[in-house]
């Protein structure tokens, strides 16, 4: 209902009022109220559910609290789910790793197009460095548990295992890989 | 209307990026079977046999051995070199080892492109390279150098004598032993310098150890005590009888 028509059903009612000659004041408030409703659109569900999201301040609210109870419903399932599902006992993908070390890994490339590194910490897969401000030194921090890690950077497809932030260096398939222990103290040795 | 479909489809990418994640940690051992079978492989089913051994220890995950097969489904080479090297890991579970060096060794020479067949058996030459075969060798006669010195794993809560391990804290010492004793080798070590080769040892497992009381999911972490007990029961001169049955092996 528009604020126009409001204000048209109020006069109405108050002419009526005043024609009946039973005008007064005591209960005025509530036969306008009800002339009021009596005059409202029936709405249907849909039509109720279209209001709580047309973009008005209140409905806004509302959409942001429909967003809301839909993602905590979603979060409670999720948690619910992986903490009874059998086949996810014991999986090291929703494991949470306990006391996890940032490793920092520094490989100076200058002209590099591309640098990752290679490890026993992600199966031998590439994990990219990057080079933010372009100053020729790729970086990149990972969370590893306590434990000895053997790696080498690949710069632009060349393996290079002779980082000298390692603890040790190993020889792997004739080649050098570079090792860190990574222990309660973070980084290192 | 135009903010209904929007909620819709939040809710949507919510729903999916939930089932998403749930979908991609269920590896399951159906799963490794279904790669195994994918290979065409002659022992697939001794193998997979094998690898369910594994998965019930904890020696092998299915998220792992899934990853496994399938860089080897996409690595050049014969199927039967392919075979070989998932039935040398799969001997090494039934022969009761530790199979993490394993894996990480194909995993790694996968990834540098190095023939299934120097994966599979190393190189004699100039450097040496030890290959899976060597490798499970290795854990073979150090597990067995273990037991000559009266140091055993058994199972949880049955742990009577103080020498008998449970099989995560075994299987981190013969794991790094052999890693340490292997490595030497390849970085040209003298086999003949029982001193060395102890102070390899000696050295991995004290690094080792200077991370204990984290216990991670991984075999990695050995308690200092662990290291005392081995630096205490094996000599230097028990190491190059180890190390060369293993080259004899090459």
């Amino acid at each position: 209902m528009r604020e126009d028509n409001l204000e048209e059903t109020i006069k109405n009612v108050l002419q009526r009022e005043v024609s009946d000659e039973v005008f007064h004041i005591e209960g005025l408030e509530e036969r306008i109220v009800t002339e009021l409703a009596g005059q409202l659109p029936k709405s249907s569900p849909l039509e109720a559910l279209k209001r709580l999201l047309a973009p008005t301040r209140g409905a806004r609210l509302g959409q942001l609290a429909v967003i809301g109870a839909t993602a905590a419903v979603f979060l409670v399932l999720g948690v619910f789910l992986a903490g009874r599902l059998p086949f996810l006992e014991g999986n090291p993908r929703v494991t949470v790793t306990p006391s996890g070390n940032e490793v920092l890994f520094i490989m100076p490339a200058i002209g590099a197009q591309s640098v990752t590194v290679v490890g026993s910490f992600n199966a031998w897969e590439a994990t990219p460095l990057s080079d933010e401000n372009g100053d020729g030194i790729w970086t990149k921090s990972i969370s590893l548990p306590p434990g000895r890690y053997e790696y080498a950077f690949v710069i632009d497809g060349r393996w290079w295992g002779q980082d000298p932030l390692a603890d040790e260096y190993v020889r792997s398939f004739g080649e050098y890989n570079s090792v860190r222990y990574v222990g309660l103290a973070g980084d290192g040795a | 209307m135009k903010y209904l479909m929007k909620v819709f489809l939040l809710m949507l990418a919510m729903g999916l990026m939930l089932s998403g994640g749930i979908t991609l940690a269920a590896v399951s051992a159906a799963d490794v079977n279904q790669a195994l079978q994918a290979l065409h492989l002659t022992n697939a089913d001794e193998i997979m046999e094998a690898f369910e051994i594994g998965f019930s220890q904890g020696r092998l995950q299915p998220e792992g051995a899934l990853h496994l097969v399938k860089r080897l489904s996409a690595a050049e080479g014969s199927p039967s070199d392919k075979e070989a090297i998932l039935l040398t890991i799969a001997h090494a579970l039934e022969d009761d080892l530790s199979v993490s060096t394993l894996v990480n060794t194909v995993e790694e020479g996968l990834a540098r492109s190095v023939p299934l067949l120097v994966i599979l058996n190393g190189s004699g030459g100039q450097p040496l390279i030890l290959g899976l075969v060597q490798r499970e060798c290795l854990l073979g006669t150090v597990r067995d150098l273990l037991y000559s010195k009266r140091i055993f794993s058994a199972p949880e809560g049955a742990q009577a004598a103080s020498t008998s391990l449970s099989l995560r804290r075994f299987d981190a010492l013969v794991t790094n032993i052999a890693d340490a004793l292997g490595d030497y080798l390849e970085g040209d070590g003298n086999p003949y310098d029982g001193f060395l080769l102890y102070q390899a040892m000696s050295t991995r497992l004290r690094n080792q150890s200077s991370a204990e009381s984290v216990i991670p999911a991984g075999e990695s972490i050995i308690p200092a005590e662990d290291v005392d007990l081995v630096l205490d029961r094996i000599e230097p001169g028990d190491l190059t009888p180890t190390v060369l049955k293993v080259l004899n092996q090459s």
